[in-house]
């Protein structure tokens, strides 16, 4: 019994301390919630556009042209070897007379573009599609390399420098989210910690007398850290509102040849779920820092 | 019981407040502790208590020694004690009800029961009626009450009063004396500071008198 009503007291004493300073609360959770929604709005940007990339990379196949005259009728033996190349999923064949067809497709039908030409100018080339963890821009560039070396390759295409360019800009922004990150946490729970200080501070007489009493370290605590958690939930769910602002906001200004789908990203009770658990995990643990200094026995 | 091995306390200001005290207190037993302003019954009682701790000696509470009690018990042995302090250490937020409540809040008990006993203990002090006002608008003498009223309300084993009568009329403080008499044929250790010495010789009891710091006469057990 006693312990139940040792939690009925700890939960009651919180609430009426919340309602003593809704201002408190309210300031951290305002706190939290913009903290939270700058950070996540982040993340979606980023978990979006290097989706795009991805997706961008996966369009990009490797294609090798090969050198006229250096083969005969070795061709399905070269498409043999390279389908055994480790980076490889499939190859297609593309003859010359293939890519002339191809070529013409992209004209008035009969004005062929190349018609006056006695000999088909075009190489023949193989288009290689990569294995899925070879998708990388860097990979992708290794595996062009390589096989450009060979002796009877031309020349060889792919996807193009700007993947990897900006592969790097995305590592980059990576880097940067993490910084961002730690930065907010860190001003977050530097602010709920000093605004429960605060508190602490004024009712240090009712502390000191709590403890005269009698009252255990969880029993002084709690209520402060139900209000540290109180602030976490009701910044959550500023963050949530915050959030879908942003994404209409933001959802208007990106061009269009982005692809991106912000809507898509995080489910909505997922990323609800997720900002409610961070903001009670930010809300406790600044609690407990301001309360690690103040109470001591 | 309550023994003491020659106890020392020195405050930071350099201020020798005991010297080599040696005491035994008995269960049950009602002790006055007396000497002048100064002499050191307020660090007497609260080195006793746990709050100030000594800068030497040692204290056996009930068989265990005080000092080697790990922090997170010491909660547990304040339950077990009253303490009415000389400067009442009330919660001027909250109500007369909730300030005596308190101490039956942080133990645990329902709440049915503390509205029967605070309610009783309240009703012991004479202070039913301002059961739900603030302390800070009650006189000196019945924030006093309030403070007596926390100390008994848990029906410590060992109560300690410091100054409990000093804002209290005459007839009023000799009810509380009586009250803490009643309390102490219970079973009730009661240590009461005071340098009232009319109130003293009203009620026969162990007189341990002080000066500065240190013991003159321990007295006799009753
Ligand atoms: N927290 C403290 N820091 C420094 N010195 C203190 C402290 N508390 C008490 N003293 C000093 O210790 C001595 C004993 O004080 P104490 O309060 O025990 O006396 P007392 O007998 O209770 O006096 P009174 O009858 O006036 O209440 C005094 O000289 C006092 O100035
Ligand atoms: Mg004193």
């Amino acid at each position: 019994m006693g312990e139940r009503s040792s939690l009925v007291y700890t939960v009651s004493d919180a609430a009426a301390s919340i309602r003593e300073n809704p201002v408190t609360v309210a300031l951290s959770a305002v706190t939290v919630g913009f903290s939270l929604a700058i950070f996540t709005l982040f993340l979606i940007v980023f978990i979006n556009i290097s989706g795009v990339v991805h997706q961008w990379g996966e369009k990009a196949h490797v294609i090798v042209y090969i050198k006229d005259n250096s083969v005969k009728g070795g061709i399905s033996e070269l498409k043999a070897n390279l389908t055994l190349l480790g980076e490889v999923e499939s190859v297609t064949y593309i003859s010359k007379d293939d890519a002339l067809k191809i070529l013409n497709t992209g004209f008035e039908a009969g004005e062929g573009l190349l018609e006056g030409l006695k000999e088909n100018p075009l190489p023949a080339s193989f288009e290689i599609k990569l294995k899925d963890s070879f998708r990388d821009p860097k990979l992708i560039s290794n595996f062009a390399e390589k096989v450009g070396s060979y002796r009877w390759v031309e020349e060889v295409q792919f996807g193009g420098e700007w993947v990897e360019k900006f592969a790097e800009l995305i590592s980059f922004v990576k880097l940067t989210a993490v910084i961002l990150g730690t930065f907010l946490i860190v001003a977050t729970l530097f602010i709920i910690s000093n605004t429960i200080r605060l508190t602490v501070y004024a009712r240090r007489e009712e502390i000191e007398v709590m403890r005269l009493v009698g009252a255990s370290n969880t029993y002084i605590k709690a209520p402060f850290v139900i209000e540290g958690v109180t602030s976490g939930i009701v910044g959550g769910l500023i963050a949530y509102v915050l959030i879908y602002l942003g994404i209409h906001f933001l959802g208007s200004q990106i061009p269009s040849y982005f692809e991106l789908d912000f809507q898509s990203t995080l489910s909505a009770p997922f990323l609800l779920l997720c900002l409610i658990l961070s903001g009670v995990l930010l809300g406790a643990i600044g609690a407990l820092v301001s309360l690690g200094k103040f109470l001591k026995v | 019981m309550i023994q003491l091995y020659h106890v020392h306390k020195k405050y930071d200001g350099a201020v020798q407040a005991l010297t080599d005290v040696n005491l035994k207190i008995e269960k049950g037993e009602f002790v006055f502790i007396t000497g002048s302003s100064g002499a050191g019954k307020s660090t007497l009682l609260k080195i006793m208590f746990g709050s100030e701790v000594p800068s030497d000696g040692h204290i056996i509470l009930d068989g265990r020694n005080y000092l080697k009690i790990p922090p997170e018990q010491i909660p547990l042995i304040r339950r077990r004690m009253g303490f009415v302090f000389q400067d009442f250490k009330l919660i001027n937020t909250k109500s007369v009800f909730d300030n005596v409540a308190l101490a039956l809040k942080v133990m645990g008990v329902g709440p049915a029961l503390i509205k029967k006993r605070v309610n009783k203990v309240l009703a012991y002090v004479q202070l039913q009626h301002r059961a739900n006002f603030k302390p800070l608008t009650l006189s000196g003498g019945e924030q006093q009450r309030v403070a007596i009223a926390r100390a008994l309300v848990k029906d410590p084993a060992i109560l300690l009063a410091d100054e409990p009568t000093g804002n209290l009329d005459p007839e009023l403080a000799v009810q509380v004396m009586e009250l803490f008499k009643e309390v102490s044929l219970r079973g009730t250790t009661v240590i009461v500071a005071t340098h009232d010495h009319s109130l003293i010789q009203r009620f026969n009891s162990r007189v341990i008198e002080f000066s500065e710091g240190k013991v003159i006469s321990a007295g006799e057990s009753a």
